[in-house]
């Protein structure tokens, strides 16, 4: 019987990827010259698709839950009932993006540019306008612009997954978004057991067992007492050395 | 300014900019591999040193091939003799 539901497993995880890549090359086909048909105002156009993309995502994601590939855990929702949150979160899995837009309204985040020329995720990103990752001055422009919009804007200031059992390092690019545009940011710690999709395993590894994947959106993180340096470059190193303190530590707590 | 005191003013800015100890701060010494400069920290860089050129500041398209602090030494020079 453990068998059987491992074998079922690997065929789910495999749909899964499948649905979403068709999904991902399909559905903007579609729907980009629709909503360019019927929204001509570009602002609202992106808006319109970022409402796309989170209900797309959200159908995905209890699908995978639906075929048991996973199992999902979200609290602290109420967090964000405010707009324009900056959010930034730790990076176990592959699919941590996909659940956090699945789960948070008007999202807007920051992609790898290498993603753009992917066909199962280029269509997503542009239809919703995301922000890719090509200048660091330029996305710290675009993220600060795309808060005061009142987006959602999500940010893993690692850069990368987390690779287990290594100090946990910050990217200071997360601490100049949140001091340039003097924001309070929202942390939020993904937590993942047993570990799948992480940097260290194989796709098919995530059948070994259904996994449980846990959301959870903390109090805010005020800012003020890093933004009073007198210099941007001290501010935001120590900002980032804070939050290194604070990710490593809730990341940790959460595995015990 | 003599080559030597360009150097040393320089590796001040660097260590009171991004708080480096100054023994790092070697001409050979990468700005983002060795010292963790990164690209949002290279603009108050470039603020910090256009004080040193009367006003004249390095294109910041020229910084992009900056790699070591040598490299910035050279720019400084070529920009005070401009």
């Amino acid at each position: 019987m453990m068998a059987m539901g491992k074998y079922w497993r690997i065929v789910a995880t495999f749909v899964s990827f499948l649905i979403f890549g068709l999904g991902g090359l399909i559905f903007p086909l579609i729907a980009r010259p629709l909503l360019w048909l019927f929204v001509r105002d570009t602002a609202k156009r992106n808006r319109l698709g970022k409402t796309c993309i989170h209900y797309s995502f959200r159908a995905f994601v209890e699908i995978m839950q639906f075929l048991g590939v996973l199992k999902y855990k979200v609290s602290g929702l109420e967090q964000l009932s405010t707009s324009g949150n900056l959010i930034l979160a730790n990076h176990p899995t592959l699919i941590d993006v996909v659940m956090l837009i699945a789960f948070i309204k008007n999202a807007d985040c920051v992609v790898k540019s290498s993603l753009l020329k992917n066909p199962a995720t280029s269509g997503p990103i542009l239809m919703a306008g995301y922000i890719a990752n090509d200048s660091p001055l330029a996305v710290v422009e675009q993220a600060a612009h795309s808060l005061k919009q009142g987006n959602n804007v999500i940010i893993f200031p690692e850069g990368t997954r987390t690779t287990r059992n290594e100090a946990l390092k910050l990217k200071r690019g997360a601490a100049n978004i949140a001091l340039t545009a003097q924001t309070e940011i929202t942390p939020v710690i993904i937590h993942c057991n047993p570990s799948a999709l992480s940097k260290e395993h194989h796709w098919y590894e995530a059948a070994n067992s259904r996994f449980e994947i846990s959301i959870n959106i903390k109090h805010t993180i005020n800012i003020d007492s890093f933004a009073q340096n007198e210099r941007t470059s001290h501010s935001s190193r120590q900002l980032t050395r804070y939050l290194e303190r604070y990710f490593s530590e809730a990341v940790s707590e959460q595995i015990v | 300014m003599t080559h030597e005191e360009i150097q040393s003013r320089i590796s001040e800015v660097l260590c009171e900019l991004f708080e480096l100890d100054s023994a790092d701060v070697t001409p050979e010494a990468r700005l983002y591999e060795d010292l963790d400069i990164d690209s949002i920290d290279a603009v108050d860089l470039i603020v910090e040193l256009k004080t040193m050129t009367d006003g004249k500041k390095i294109d910041p398209e020229d910084f992009k091939s900056v790699r070591t602090v040598n490299d910035v030494i050279v720019a400084i020079e070529k920009l005070m003799n401009s």
